[in-house]
């Protein structure tokens, strides 16, 4: 069953096209991969998906109503939890303080309860939770560490566990294993079958075909903004047209 | 006719020295990628200095003024980026740190100009003999056509300039792509200084031009100066085409103006506003309207004065720092009333502080309009505590200010850096002149000092008790913004955006509610203030010497260190008691300001971590994504 729909999703930045007429779906308990070269439009897609940008034309549907016009943030809240490619924690917090503020966030609460010092009866549950994220991450000893002062892959791991407190039905990664070590990758690997084992439709771009080949059920390939080929990962693997769009390109 | 054409003449004399400030503001900012707040203030410094070589040392004036134009004022430009920018740059500060430090030396050279030669007003000579010629009914004042000659000979030189030449081509290189050209080997330095040269000589020109016509005072040109902010903005920073059209357009439509009339009353006030602040309208205007100014780099939060690291005190720690803080400020408690009155502008002032701190620190909000908020709340108070208990006023005086908060806080939901920072700054401007200088809204307003359930606050001891629990209230609310979900929420919203976003939280109301919570704050010390001096002075809440003087101290002490807030009013209420003059202090805060590029989180938090012995930080010239890959190509 589809958790998140993009339907015929195209973009322009200015009268560039960097999305066009797009439409892809994920389902629950399912992992799903956009593969293509640089530029292809992948991160954008993201954005229109997750409401960080807005849409030239098509629709996006979560859990069977349509949410095109809720921000980035209403659409968080909603339960679609999201990495960025260009790593965004919060760098003067520490990594508990990180995921718990993915625990809290989601919750909708007058602000002005804050003001007051009171607390959230809801908020109970927070603790355990980053705890339980914090161990599934292997980032237990890393608890109390300052964020800006770790590495990029480790940061990746933060902003993955951010997004896992607030208990999303569906998690869109951008490249979530570019920066990490091997082992740290195999990590990822297993942390994302036992995400989507729990229910959760998982979305992710990535450029290391071995992880994608790997732990994909459904691939995308996308090229210059259009959808090339999709099914499963040795059919796109195989079609034609993919490994044109992906011998064109001039080797960097 | 005749009166409409010899008005246009007179608005053209003025539009054209606009005109050059705005065109000076714009080339800085084109070459540099930093907007010059002190602008006013060096066109003010020179103005004084020209005053003293002619009418004191009787220097002649085809010395003097190429000597201030041509020679001092380009001096001080490069002095300036060598000494202050560079170090900056160097560091890869952001934007918003190089704005700040721009308002550093607003208030180091107000304070310098002060020092020198005091605050009486003085009689600024004129550059040009002034010549009238009658041409049939009209008559031409030779000082008209010098100025609009002036700009014409500027503008002929920034077109060769920026034109078809080797130079010309670096500064439109820098200008465009800032990292390319660093990157493909253009001497940046060169054109960086003849930025700042190129300004500091038109805000002289500037200063000379403007200064006859006025009264020569340490903040009076200066603001004169502050309201051509106009035309850069309406040149959205970029054209300096539009930016001389803006400049004489703006200078006739005010000339015009004044043969408007309307007799209908709330029209009449509103009409006699606009006649003397036509700038500040279009200030104010073009900030609200024009979609986005076309910012050099990436603006930023003001993420990055706030101190680097998220402190944990111990709870020891924090019971001596708040037991001695109490201690200090409860202690002239038992002072004679005589010298308690000395100290009674304390509180008030640390709350208005607090409120910078709730803005900036906190939320990450650029804020140079506090004071408007802050003479909201006094005024608001005064007035309706002629029908109403005092403390039922104070609460409304706080609530007027707030909504006037959650007015400037929309606009400041998309935006950031220079762009919010001119916003709120020209609210501030707008408020003070429409309504603290409104003397239909003003005059005869007396302020009461508020009793409690029957019991006067009247006497200057219970009277400072009662700032002093406020005081303590407002801290105990930051206390509660800093922790907790609340505080976590505002301190992810500040160090990443998207993050925050991401995770669900909603910016734009997380906005409006630190824009709320910090203008009520300064609404409640506003009225503090005017309570302590028993009176409603709009000087107390000037837009420049309040508003602007009051977020470089915030910055100063350290952008979220309540603490500091706290401490910055001791040494502006010390500093005036000491000297007699509340310029006193400005000279040590903005020689901290624009030292603050070497002590990025404020002076206490530079001292702690002095203490700590904290290696040298490595200092790594980031790249931006396009200069990253510029530089992967290679
Ligand atoms: N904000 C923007 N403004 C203008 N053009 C943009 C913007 N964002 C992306 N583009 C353009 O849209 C196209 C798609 O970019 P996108 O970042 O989505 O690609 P991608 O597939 O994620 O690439 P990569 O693998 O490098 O991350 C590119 O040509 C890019 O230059
Ligand atoms: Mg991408």
């Amino acid at each position: 069953m589809s958790v998140l729909e993009g339907r015929g999703i195209t973009k322009r930045f200015g009268g560039r096209v960097a999305v066009e007429d797009v439409s892809i779906s994920v389902d629950a308990g399912a992992v799903a991969a956009v593969i293509g070269p640089n530029g292809a439009g992948k991160t954008t897609l993201f954005s229109c998906l997750t409401g960080a940008s807005s849409l030239d034309a098509g629709a996006v549907v979560f859990d069977g109503a349509d949410v095109t016009s809720l921000g980035a943030d209403a659409r968080a809240r909603l339960g679609l939890g999201r990495t960025f490619q260009r790593v965004s924690v919060f760098g003067s917090m520490t990594v508990a303080d990180n995921l718990l503020v993915g625990a809290e966030a989601t919750r909708r609460t007058p602000l002005w309860r804050g003001l007051l010092g009171r607390t959230d009866p809801r908020a109970a549950g927070d603790a355990s939770r980053v705890e339980r994220v914090l161990a599934l991450l292997d980032l237990e000893e890393l608890r109390d560490v300052e964020a800006r002062t770790l590495s990029t892959g480790r940061l990746r791991l933060v902003e993955l566990g951010r997004a896992l407190c607030g208990e999303p039905r569906v998690l869109l990664l951008d490249e979530p294993a570019s920066g990490l070590s091997d082992a740290e990758t195999e990590g990822l690997r297993a942390v994302l079958r036992a995400v989507a084992a729990d229910g959760v439709g998982v979305l992710l771009v990535e450029h290391d075909v071995r992880l994608v080949l790997d732990v994909a059920d459904h691939v995308y390939a996308l090229a210059q903004g259009r959808l090339l080929s999709s099914g499963t990962p040795d059919e796109v693997a195989a079609d034609p047209a993919v490994r044109r769009a992906y011998l064109d390109r001039a080797p960097s | 006719m005749l009166l409409t054409l010899q008005l246009a003449l007179a608005g053209l004399a003025f539009g054209s020295v606009a005109a050059l400030s705005g065109i000076g503001l714009v080339v800085t900012y084109r070459a540099t990628g930093v907007f010059n707040l002190a602008h006013g203030a060096v066109a003010t410094f020179i103005a004084y200095v020209h005053w003293e070589l002619v009418a004191r040392q009787g220097v002649p004036e085809v010395v003097a003024a190429p000597l201030c134009v041509l020679v001092l004022a380009p001096v001080l430009g490069v002095l300036g980026y060598r000494a202050v920018f560079r170090p900056l740059q160097q560091r890869d500060a952001t934007p918003a740190e190089a704005l700040v430090t721009t308002l550093g030396l607003f208030v180091l050279v107000v304070g310098l100009t002060t020092v020198l030669w005091g605050n009486s007003a003085k009689r600024a000579p004129s550059v040009f003999a002034t010549a009238r010629w009658d041409v049939g009914d009209l008559t031409i004042r030779s000082d008209t056509v010098v100025q609009l000659g002036v700009v014409g000979l500027v503008a002929i030189v920034l077109a060769v300039l920026t034109g078809p030449t080797r130079l010309g081509a670096d500064v439109r290189a820098v200008v465009d792509r800032r990292e390319l050209a660093l990157l493909s080997g253009v001497d940046v330095d060169r054109v960086n200084e003849l930025g700042w040269a190129i300004g500091t000589t038109l805000s002289a020109i500037t200063g000379l031009l403007l200064a006859p016509g006025l009264s020569l005072t340490p903040y009076g040109l200066t603001l004169v100066v502050l309201e051509t902010f106009a035309i850069p903005v309406l040149a959205r920073l970029s054209s300096l085409g539009v930016a001389t059209v803006a400049g004489l357009a703006l200078g006739v439509a005010q000339a015009e103006l004044s043969q408007v009339h309307v007799t209908a009353e709330p029209f009449a006030t509103a009409l006699q506003g606009l006649q003397s602040n036509l700038l500040v309208v279009a200030l104010l205007g073009g900030l609200l309207l024009l979609p986005s100014l076309r910012e050099v780099g990436d603006a930023g939060t003001a993420r990055s004065f706030s101190s680097r690291h998220v402190r944990r005190t111990s709870l020891r720690r924090s019971a001596l720092l708040y037991g001695t803080a109490v201690v200090l400020l409860a202690s002239p408690l038992t002072y004679p009333a005589e010298q308690l009155r000395q100290a009674q502008a304390v509180p008030g002032l640390a709350v208005v502080l607090v409120s910078i701190v709730v803005l900036t620190g906190y939320g990450g909000r650029i804020s140079l309009g506090q004071a408007g908020f802050a003479g909201l709340g006094a005024l608001f108070f005064a007035k309706l505590s002629t029908g109403a208990p005092e403390l039922i006023a104070l609460v409304g005086g706080m609530l007027a200010a707030g909504a006037i908060g959650v007015l400037t806080g929309y606009p400041a939901i998309r935006r950031r850096g220079l762009f919010l920072a001119l916003t709120t700054f020209a609210v501030g401007v707008t408020v003070s002149r429409f309504v603290f200088e409104s003397p239909s809204l003003t005059a005869g307003v007396d302020v009461n000092r508020p009793s409690l359930f029957g019991l006067s606050l009247a006497g200057d001891h219970t009277f400072y008790a009662f700032e002093l629990v406020c005081l303590v209230v407002a801290l105990l609310v930051v206390r509660n913004l800093r922790s907790g979900p609340l505080g976590r929420a505002l301190v992810a919203a500040r160090d990443s955006e998207d993050g925050a976003r991401a995770s669900g939280l909603d910016i734009g109301r997380l906005t409006l509610f630190t824009f709320t919570i910090s203008s009520v704050m300064a609404g409640l010390g506003g009225a503090l203030l005017a309570q302590t001096a028993l009176a409603f002075e709009s000087r107390a809440f000037d837009p420049v010497s309040s508003s602007l003087v009051w977020f470089t101290a915030v910055v100063v002490f350290g952008a979220d260190s309540a603490a500091g807030a706290v401490l910055a009013s001791g040494l502006f209420v010390a500093m005036e008691l000491l000297t007699g003059t509340s310029d006193a202090a400005l000279l040590p805060i903005g020689l901290l300001a624009v030292l603050l590029g070497r002590f990025p989180g404020g002076v206490l938090n530079g001292l702690v971590a002095l203490r700590r012995t904290a290696p040298a930080p490595v200092v790594v010239r980031q790249l931006s994504p396009t200069g990253k890959a510029l530089v992967a190509r290679r």
